[in-house]
């Protein structure tokens, strides 16, 4: 079943042209990586997903659910209350963490499901400290944000993320604001959420990583999508010359 | 003055001391609130609105305090009594008593907390801007509603980034209560210039800088202290 269905996303900052016609699926249990250099419109396409930023055009269905249409040639996007579902069905892992400073890690985790889910409180912190196990980090549940490392901040956002047990994860570079060796613990919590199944969608500068861990790796550039296919295909001999070319200059860096 | 005539003085500014904290106390009420809901006004995206809070902000912090206290006083009794003055605001100034303490009270706490919303407006506005965008995204995408985001996420971080600059003013508001003498309000400052003038000494005024300093210590030290309590995080 298709988790993530996009065709024809337009989406325009004024006369800048930022995504034009960009089409793509998720299936179930697909980790899909985005590539392609900076201001090719990566980040906007998942913002556009995540309701962060307003598409222009295009259709978006989210779980069965439909997000954004056309109809009679305008751009409509569904109520506010499908909206606010739709929401809560994707989770999505930001750059620079983005977590509340005020709140403990517990908290920053237990937040949303207590007063967006109406959870109760047990079984909300319950749950954290499973997740913050997984993570590693169940000795830190009661640190501030500011007393953790960046790697330390970025799976905390990520448990945060996950505590609203989202259908599909987005990743928007999520190690891009990492020192080079703290990337290593963030790649590796992906990897075992691919292993049990987890739906995702990776904007990453990181190519080993993607054509480690992905099924289908999206390589963008100036708003469309110039090539896509298994990691084997892209990361290949078969590659366009452009996509080739990418890659070479990223490798020499 | 003698030992005994100081103490005396000193009982009276004590007994005026209640007058000065009741300006004080009641425009922080009125005031705080006034003024977040000034400095989400003037952030509103309908431009009107946003004009006349700034309109609003100019003129409250473009005149002086006293004034406004003169202003805020007179302006009824000058009003009614004025023929010019259209006939439904007649009508609905007539009704208000204008004679005794409680009027006088009314209209110095009417100008301070109009002058005092002012300030803090701007400075809560600078505190709710200074809130990085990535907070509201992170809320949004956990699907907090939009007063959620407001109340949970930004508000207790605006309340540590603004607190250092609202010390400032609720220091300042101690001092300006002095104006309030400028209508005949009976508070501390009155109260040291009447014994100033029946002892020939300036005695009562310095007791009377006395309970100023005391009290903007006072507010200094709790500032501090919830400064210190608050952190606990960055």
């Amino acid at each position: 079943m298709a988790m993530l269905e996009v065709k024809n996303l337009c989406k325009r900052f004024g006369s800048l042209e930022v995504l034009k016609d960009i089409s793509f699926d998720v299936e179930q249990g697909n980790v899909i990586a985005i590539i392609g250099p900076s201001g090719s419109g990566k980040s906007t396409l998942l913002r556009c997903v995540n309701q962060l930023e307003r598409a222009d055009g295009g259709t978006v269905k989210v779980c069965g659910l439909d997000m954004l249409e056309q109809k009679d040639g305008k751009t409509i996007y569904a109520s506010a209350k499908t909206l606010q579902e739709i929401r809560l069905k994707i989770g999505l892992v930001f750059q620079n963490f983005n977590l509340f400073p005020h709140f403990s890690v517990l908290r920053n985790i237990t937040e949303a499901p207590i007063h967006v889910l109406n959870q109760n409180r047990a079984d909300a912190e319950k749950n954290a400290m499973q997740l913050l196990e997984k993570m590693g980090l169940a000795a830190k549940a009661d640190a501030y944000p500011c007393e953790l490392s960046g790697g330390q901040q970025q799976r905390v956002s990520i448990a945060r993320a996950l505590a609203l047990k989202p259908e599909i994860l987005f990743f928007d570079e999520p190690t891009s604001a990492l020192d080079p060796e703290l990337t290593g613990e963030i790649l590796k919590v992906i990897k075992s959420l691919a292993k049990e199944g987890m739906t995702m969608v990776i904007v990453t500068h990181e190519m080993a990583f993607a054509r480690d861990v992905a099924d289908h790796v999206i390589f963008m550039e100036n708003g469309v999508i110039v090539e896509e296919g298994a990691p084997s295909l892209l990361f290949g001999d078969q590659a366009s010359e452009r996509t080739k070319q990418f890659l070479q200059r990223f490798s020499e860096g | 003055m003698s030992t005994s005539e100081i103490g005396k003085v000193f009982l009276i500014l004590l007994k005026y001391l209640l007058p000065t904290l009741k300006v004080f106390g009641m425009t922080l009420l009125f005031s705080i609130p006034l003024g977040m809901i000034a400095a989400l006004l003037k952030m509103c995206k309908i431009k009107p609105i946003s004009w006349l809070m700034n309109i609003y902000i100019m003129i409250m912090r473009g005149t002086p305090l006293m004034l406004q206290v003169i202003v805020a006083y007179f302006a009824i009794p000058m009003l009614t009594a004025n023929d010019t003055t259209p006939q439904w605001i007649q009508n609905l100034l007539s009704n208000v008593d204008i004679k005794g303490d409680a009027y006088m009270f009314r209209s110095v706490l009417v100008a301070f907390s109009l002058n005092y919303a002012a300030y803090f407006a701007e400075i809560f506005r600078g505190g709710i801007e200074s809130i990085p965008k990535g907070q509201y995204e992170a809320a949004a995408c956990l699907g907090f509603t939009k007063t959620q985001t407001f109340f949970r996420i930004v508000l207790p971080q605006v309340f540590k980034r603004v607190l250092p600059a609202s010390t400032n003013e609720i220091i300042t508001l101690v001092k300006d209560t002095s104006l309030a003498n400028v209508v005949a309000y009976a508070e501390i400052t009155m109260k040291a210039k009447q014994q100033m003038q029946i002892y020939s000494s300036l005695t009562p005024l310095v007791l009377a800088g006395a309970f100023y300093f005391v009290l903007a210590m006072i507010i200094s030290m709790l500032s501090s202290m919830l400064e210190k309590k608050l952190n606990y995080y960055k």
